[in-house]
């Protein structure tokens, strides 16, 4: 994917070529082709745009602000020529395996945990894959053995079930402990 | 941070040793500032300083806490007095505390998770992709949390429920005799649903069934299993059920998986299996705590007149697969089972996952 070119050629002096990308709160930040390719988002627009891309005047990227972007850069920086990661299930409870974490995403996740929303919707919308699944499951990793309540606090998420709703749930699922 | 909520708890603290301790004149009310004179109140506040109770074998975090409490206390008095005075005549505290971190945590402490106070996400926007994901990375018992966070939650999860976490089922099949009982539990939970049932030439017992299934029923756990598990389960847990109970119909089936907890139990079944469903060919999933002794159990199998029998054990003890292949093929040969009708496959689990066709 790295060494593609924008028209689909193999050309790594392109990858070592910036780009200047412009976020919604009008930020620009000069990156390189290589870098911003790890977004599928920004390598379509890249490959899309082709030989008219003018590398000065900037993707806008309306969706995403600067600061949590700074944040995907730093990734992209550092899984620029990593492999696509494989997403695999439990063929018989269906459950998402849980992906192994190196030394550098932990601690990336460390640092970051009060954005780990804004990554998730920000890696969703440049098509990160790495990025956006290991966000989901720091998330899950939140939630997992967390009661509702405590649940509903860390996400200053408001209970809007009523108590027959909750009755209603627990009569339909008796395997339900709750 | 952990200072200042430190603080927060003591002042609280600090006002019920107060109201012990103060007479009224100690209050430090706008009347009591205006009739003290300037000179006596630091002589006050320093003979409080002394007075503060020294703790021979006081830890480090104790001796945080007189210096807050203290520190507080001047800061109340601070109001009462007037400004230029106070910061003439405030003496300086003598603090000398070393703190050595994790060295006089109390043992109580020292393997507290704070990891649970540290974080809060807001979720601002929420996005129904995301969550999804977040979804798919939870067990089940996780989900059933989780249709309880709010409508939303629900009603997410209640769509998605195909795509999401099986519930992870147990199912054992106890056959006596005459009874067979059948049992499910969540793992690794209660067992929540077990009812009898016999085979159809007991009508005493398939009364007590047609009572006993609806109450399976109303209470969800069959429902949960037609809808929580893949087809192949439901229909190999229809194949057992008997035809009698008028809930369920007993189909034709040419592979019928069963799993049991007790290899010895297995006996009656297949005998009631060829009356019931007329099978030709019989496939036996056995799923059982494998031990080198139950080998000699498998004697059931030499009453078998199947044209074939595929033996699939499925066993969720570390043993090597070698080891119990061999012990199988010997207890055959023991018995005289010929070698063209054996098919043996064996599967090492862990406690979760079972076989293609088994249970969970």
């Amino acid at each position: 994917m790295a060494t593609e070119s924008a028209n689909g050629v193999s050309s790594p002096e392109l990858n070592e070529r910036d780009v200047v990308i412009t976020t919604n709160d009008n930020r620009n930040f000069t990156v390189k082709i290589g870098v911003a390719r790890v977004s599928k988002t920004i390598n379509n627009m890249i490959q899309d745009l082709g030989e008219s891309l003018d590398l000065s005047s900037g993707i806008p990227l309306p969706n995403v602000d600067g600061p949590i972007f700074e944040k995907v850069l730093e990734w992209c920086e550092e899984h620029k020529n990593a492999p696509e990661i494989k997403v695999e299930q439990d063929p018989h409870t269906r459950e998402r395996k849980w992906f192994t974490m190196t030394e550098w995403e932990e601690e990336y996740f460390r640092k970051f945990l009060s954005h780990l929303w804004d990554l998730a919707m920000a890696a969703n919308y440049l098509e990160i894959p790495s990025l956006y699944y290991y966000t989901c499951q720091k998330l899950a990793e939140r939630i997992k053995g967390r009661t509702p309540e405590q649940i509903r606090e860390m996400f200053g998420i408001e209970d809007d079930l009523t108590e027959e709703e909750k009755a209603e749930i627990r009569r339909t699922n008796v395997w339900c402990t709750y | 941070m952990v200072r200042t909520r430190s603080a927060k708890i003591i002042s609280n603290n600090d006002s019920k040793c107060e109201s012990t301790q103060k007479t009224p004149n100690d209050i430090p009310t706008k009347q009591n500032a205006t009739k003290s004179t300037p000179q006596a109140q630091p002589i006050r506040r320093s003979s409080r300083i002394h007075n503060t109770p020294k703790l021979p074998n006081t830890s480090n975090s104790e001796i945080q806490i007189t210096e807050i409490l203290y520190l507080g206390t001047t800061r109340s008095r601070k109001r009462a007095l007037p400004k230029n005075e106070t910061k003439a005549k405030r003496p300086k505290l003598p603090v000398q505390i070393k703190v050595e971190p994790g060295s006089e945590i109390p043992d109580e402490y020292k393997n507290f998770n704070f990891d649970f106070f540290i974080e809060i996400l807001p979720l601002n926007t929420p996005n129904f992709g995301v969550i999804f994901e977040i979804f798919k990375f939870l067990t089940r018992t996780d989900l059933d949390k989780c249709q309880f966070v709010c409508k939303t939650w629900k009603n997410e999860i209640e769509k998605d429920v195909e795509n999401l976490a099986l519930r992870p089922i147990e199912i054992a099949i106890k056959p006596g005799l005459e009874t067979c009982n059948f049992v499910a539990k969540e793992r690794p939970g209660l067992w929540l649903a077990m009812y009898g049932f016999l085979n159809h030439e007991s009508k005493q017992v398939v009364e007590l069934n047609k009572e006993n299934m609806p109450k399976v029923m109303k209470m969800g756990c069959l429902v949960s299993l037609k809808m929580r598990l893949t087809p192949s389960y439901w229909e190999t847990l229809r194949g057992i059920l008997p035809k009698q109970n008028g809930q369920i119909a007993i189909e034709r089936v040419q592979n019928v998986s069963f799993t049991c907890s007790n290899i010895q139990n297995l006996r009656s079944i297949p005998t009631w299996f060829k009356k019931q469903a007329k099978i030709d060919e019989l496939s036996i999933t056995i799923a059982f705590n494998f031990y080198q002794d139950s080998i000699t159990d498998l004697n059931f199998l030499q009453k078998l007149d199947y044209t074939k029998i595929k033996l699939v054990i499925n066993t969720y003890v570390a043993a090597r697969e070698e080891i119990i292949t061999r012990s199988i093929h010997d207890a055959l040969d023991d018995l005289g089972c010929e070698e063209k009708y054996r098919d043996i496959e064996v599967n090492q689990f862990n406690w979760k996952v079972s076989g293609e066709d088994g249970f969970l």
